[in-house]
């Protein structure tokens, strides 16, 4: 094959060359079958790159997917922890506002209190201007008791 | 007359969606004529064999044939890249970047074209060697040889770019591809 190619390079008689023409020469079988290969092998290749390409972005893809969903998961468990801390401060001042509603309850109980004892045992023994001087008695004491924050409690 | 269904959304499919630089330059009127010009003699020898003065006539039947059946295959496929466009293509409900089919199959022609002008260039120089003369068609079968090898290297550096080169999310044109481009 390699004679066959210096003959070609080179300015032959028409005899030679004649000859040569004659001659079997395999190097156009040989660089068409070689074409061929190459052609599928690209094609192949092609292939293979368009996978890899779709690969890598999928790859990508479930990644990015992965941290997302890691984050959102994260910031789910802080807004429940967020939640229950909040939940218990509001089981506290729950607690806190029935126990200050039942001393005002008992502080009003003793008011009242006194004020039936007064109304049934003391004013009936007693002119009417004393009764309801004690009346306002009372009532400016359940004032101060009030404004002092008596709970009730003696 | 029923009312229409409604039309189904396509499926986004991000993975297909790929940057890859435009290069429309297989649409060259030059390209596209010699791929034509292959697909065209190609048939014509498959059928009607080698013509009267053709160099073809002094290499044996078998050669030309196969000769004549890869210009066939190696013209198809660069016709083909030249139709087929460079975007996204919609099939169904999937979307496809065409852009990467079409590089793959000019690549393969190409690269199956430097092999077939090597083989026209054995066949012209058997008639004709080079000292004898340089005739149109030794000629037209070096220098297409040539831009084969040319046009191989261009798509492989397109490929290399888009596989290779990542833009930054930074800016839409980043240093790392201005300095690529220069």
């Amino acid at each position: 094959m390699t004679s066959d190619w210096i003959r070609l390079l080179l300015l032959v008689p028409d005899s030679v060359s004649s000859r040569i023409m004659a001659a079997e020469n395999e190097t156009i079988p040989t660089l068409l079958t070689g074409g061929g290969f190459v052609f599928l092998a690209a094609i192949m290749g092609g292939l293979f790159l368009i996978n890899k390409n779709a690969s890598d972005g999928a790859a990508a893809l479930a990644r990015g997917s992965t941290e997302l969903t890691e984050g959102v998961r994260q910031e789910i468990k802080e807004v429940k922890a967020d939640r229950d801390e909040v939940k218990k401060q509001c089981s506290r001042c729950e607690a806190r506002l029935n126990t200050v509603l039942r001393q005002l309850a008992k502080r009003d109980a003793v008011t009242n209190d006194l004020l039936e004892v007064l109304d049934k045992v003391v004013a009936p023994v007693l002119p009417e201007e004393q009764a309801d001087a004690m009346h306002a008695s009372v009532r400016a004491l359940h004032t101060v008791l009030d404004r002092e924050g008596f709970n009730g409690e003696v | 007359m029923s009312p229409r269904p409604p039309r189904i959304a396509p499926l986004y499919n991000p993975i297909w969606l790929t940057i890859l630089p435009r290069e429309r330059r297989a649409r060259g009127a030059y390209q596209l004529c010699v791929m034509l010009l292959l697909l065209t003699v190609g048939w014509s020898q498959v059928i009607k064999g080698p013509t009267a003065l053709s160099s073809l006539n002094y290499i044996p039947t078998g050669q030309a044939e196969m000769l004549a059946w890869c210009c066939v295959w190696a013209g198809g496929s660069g016709v083909a890249s030249a139709l087929i466009p460079e975007r996204i293509i919609h099939v169904g409900r999937w979307q496809i970047d065409a852009t990467w089919w079409r590089l793959v199959i000019e690549f393969a022609a190409h690269a199956m074209l430097i092999f077939v002008w090597a083989a026209w260039l054995v066949a012209l120089l058997r008639t004709t060697p080079f000292l004898e003369g340089l005739g149109l068609g030794t000629g037209a079968a070096l220098w297409l040889g040539v831009a084969a090898v040319v046009r191989c290297c261009q798509i492989g550096w397109t490929v290399k770019r888009a596989l290779a080169d990542h833009p930054s999310p930074a800016g839409i044109i980043s240093q790392g591809q201005a300095r690529n481009d220069q």
